[in-house]
């Protein structure tokens, strides 16, 4: 972990010298640039999520189609994935070092500030001799000390004990609210009932956790979990708006034969091993109105919220 | 339908465990404590995390302790982080707080303090006293304790003085600086004496808090000043945090000398016979004179970083770093007295200084992990563990 704290902490005092001795701007400008360096990998978990939601109505009918057998509509779909390119757990990579990023900015953060005399024993150590001037950082922020949770004690002497309860929940309010934003826009709908599911609680959950760690974190956490939170925003919206224009599965697989893909389904038991045989045979009935011929030999929109098709792909395919 | 359930619960267990690794993984800090403590004849008064202990250090009983007693309920979120100090009768212990994951000081002073006593001494008093008194920031440095009052700094940069009797403020308002004051100050016949981490080492008239001088004063910037200062024979020596000793004339603020060491400075310097002892950051210890600065007299590399001010008795100058090893030095030579430096358990820091009650040097080390407070009794002369508070384990 240290191999990561210690760029991130000189990175910080580097940010902090250049923009006017300002940690809470520091934290920001570090913030987007973690957020550009990990692009590649966040990027190809967004466009998974999009191929998943956009193969939404095959896995219905494939639902459709076997019913209670889960053994073999699990299969089916496996078999659709792949075909489509799609790596079950290609999310859990990201996820993890996201995940490492996010300790490390946070160790970087609170060592950076040094909120005690032990951790500027430590920092000691971790920074470069030409960034030593700058210590110490200052750490206040309106009414914020960066490297500690909640808000000012002297903020919170001088005003009633409702009032500084309601400054304390501002910052994980807001990282809550972002939070939100930011899991919905990057999850598209999915047409899986239980993957619709399991992506509504997380919608809740995952801001709720976060609303967690902010209050129980320095708030300079909040501004990282914030400032994350709204580029995430931004990125997502910018590829949906892209990806409603040109479908994610198009665009990955331009010649991919649909038609023949669109033939028939069989049953997992009569496929072969070989998965391009097999997943050549997977196409909507024809009863299905949202899966004519036509519509199967094109890529499938994503559900909207309603379990709608999405109007604007369509739009964009015609 | 199994499978989904675990999924799903997998993951929020995953969520819940996340603040723990948050917390728990990755850097700092190596030792979770930096525990102080005071020594009266043959007893050792500590104060560490949540706890004040007296500890027998000399005869039989050495490493026993005597009585121990907790940050008193309801405040459970103070911890000890400061040197305590104890008064001239021996009968009262003074300690400042910290809060744990916040900003708020407090100083306790303890009563019926008895040496050889199992019995738990009892709070006299506590300030502040009311909800309008307030030391908005934690007492990392020591209190103080000069002709009946207490002076400290706290965290938010702002020197106090309390009537060491009853508590209550001494100066009509406490002084200010313009940041964190983790040190303890030092103090003569007209002043105190203050390093803050605005870059200033500040001098408070000892009687009324005004402020008497800031140094530098000419608009220079220096690097910010972590350590304590110590003065003597009227000049007050403070460190850098990027390496460089000042001497400072105590009466008016005017740079006497400054001397470039290698690694940055935390604790100042202790001086004896005309010289001066201190150690740095990269691992050096500087023999220096205290009059010029200019000449060194010897300097010696040690492993790890010296952050303590060195001991100096008869001759000999012990030093800790945080590796963590302690030396013993000739003061005159910088000749090594033992064979070897004692050396503390992996995980411990040496930062406080240790002090001598005999031919044993009670060595303080700051620990890592979980552990209790330790105390280590050294053989002076050898440089031999004689003992160790708690007792190991058989």
């Amino acid at each position: 972990m240290d191999i990561l704290i210690s760029p991130l902490v000189n990175m910080l005092l580097l940010l902090y010298g250049i923009l006017g001795h300002s940690f809470v701007l520091a934290i920001i400008v570090a913030t987007i640039l973690i957020r550009m360096i990990t692009l590649p990998l966040t990027l190809p978990q967004q466009r998974n999520s999009r191929k998943m939601a956009e193969l939404a109505p095959q896995l219905e009918e494939l639902k459709k189609k076997y019913g209670n057998d889960r053994n073999k509509f699990a299969q089916a779909q496996m078999e659709l994935y792949k075909e489509n390119k799609i790596n079950m757990f290609g999310g859990c990579l990201p996820l993890i070092l996201q995940l490492v990023i996010m300790i490390a900015f946070y160790q970087a953060l609170t060592g950076s500030l040094a909120t005690n005399p032990l951790q500027l024993q430590t920092l000691s150590h971790r920074v470069l001799p030409i960034f030593v001037p700058l210590i110490p950082i200052d750490p206040y922020f309106l009414i914020y000390d960066l490297g500690l949770p909640g808000i000012l004690p002297a903020v919170e002497q001088n005003v009633s004990p409702i009032v500084a309860q309601l400054l304390v929940f501002i910052l994980p309010a807001l990282v809550v609210a972002t939070t939100y934003l930011s899991q919905k826009l990057m999850t598209p709908p999915s047409g899986d009932p239980s993957q619709a599911s399991m992506t509504k609680q997380m919608n809740i959950i995952m801001p709720m956790m976060f609303g967690l760690f902010a209050l129980q974190f320095a708030s300079g956490l909040s501004i990282y979990f914030i400032v994350s939170n709204v580029v995430g925003a931004v990125q997502s919206w910018l590829m949906n708006r892209r990806w409603q224009k040109k479908p994610v599965l198009a665009l990955a697989a331009p010649a991919a034969p649909t038609s023949k893909a669109s033939k028939k389904i069989a049953p997992p038991d009569e496929m072969p091993a070989s998965s391009s045989k097999a997943s050549k045979k997977i196409a909507p009935p024809a009863d299905n109105p949202a899966s004519s011929s036509k519509a199967s030999k094109k890529i499938a929109p994503p559900a909207n919220d309603n379990g709608q098709s999405n109007s604007g792909t369509d739009k964009s395919e015609d | 339908m199994i499978r989904f359930i675990a999924r799903r619960w997998l993951l929020i267990v995953s969520l819940v465990a996340l603040p723990f690794l948050v917390a728990a993984c990755g850097g700092p800090p190596p030792v979770t404590s930096w525990p102080g403590y005071v020594i009266q004849e043959d007893t050792a008064y500590l104060a560490s995390s949540n706890q004040l202990s007296a500890v027998n250090i000399g005869g039989d009983t050495a490493g026993v302790q005597l009585v121990g007693w907790p940050v008193p309920s309801p405040n459970a979120s103070l911890g000890y982080y400061a040197m305590p100090a104890l008064a001239e009768d021996g009968k009262t212990l003074y300690v400042g707080t910290e809060q744990m994951n916040g900003n708020s000081g407090q100083v306790q002073a303890w009563v019926n303090i008895e040496r050889g006593t199992q019995t738990a001494p009892s709070l006299k008093w506590t300030y502040p006293h009311t909800t309008t008194d307030y030391i908005p920031g934690n007492i990392y440095g020591a209190v103080v304790l000069d002709n009946g009052v207490l002076y400290f700094g706290d965290g938010k940069g702002s020197v106090f003085a309390l009537n060491a009797e009853d508590g209550r403020p001494y100066w009509p308002q406490p002084a200010h600086t313009k940041a964190r004051i983790w040190s303890s100050v030092v103090v003569d016949d007209q002043n105190v004496y203050a390093a803050s981490q605005d870059h200033s080492l500040y001098a408070f008239n000892r009687r009324n808090g005004n402020q008497v001088w800031q140094f530098p004063n000419d608009g220079t910037n220096i690097d910010a000043l972590v350590g304590s200062p110590t003065i003597y024979d009227g000049t007050v020596y403070v460190g850098s945090f990027g390496g460089i000793l000042y001497a400072v004339d105590a009466a008016s603020g005017q740079l006497k000398w400054s001397f470039k060491a290698e690694g940055g400075l935390w604790d100042g310097p202790a001086m004896a016979d005309g010289t001066l002892y201190f150690g740095d950051q990269a691992g050096n210890v500087y023999a220096l004179d205290a009059t010029t600065g200019q000449n060194t007299k010897w300097s010696v590399k040690v492993e790890g970083g010296v952050k303590m001010t060195p001991l100096v008795d008869n001759g000999i100058v012990y030093v800790g770093t945080d590796r963590p090893r302690l030396y013993a030095f000739k003061a005159d030579t910088g000749q090594a007295v033992w064979t070897e430096p004692y050396k503390a358990r992996d995980g411990e820091s040496l930062l406080v200084t240790p002090q001598v009650y005999s031919t044993t040097l009670a060595v303080l080390p700051n620990l890592a992990g979980a552990n209790p407070t330790r105390l280590i009794g050294v053989n002076k002369n050898t440089g031999k563990e004689l003992w160790l508070y708690p007792a190991r384990q058989p």
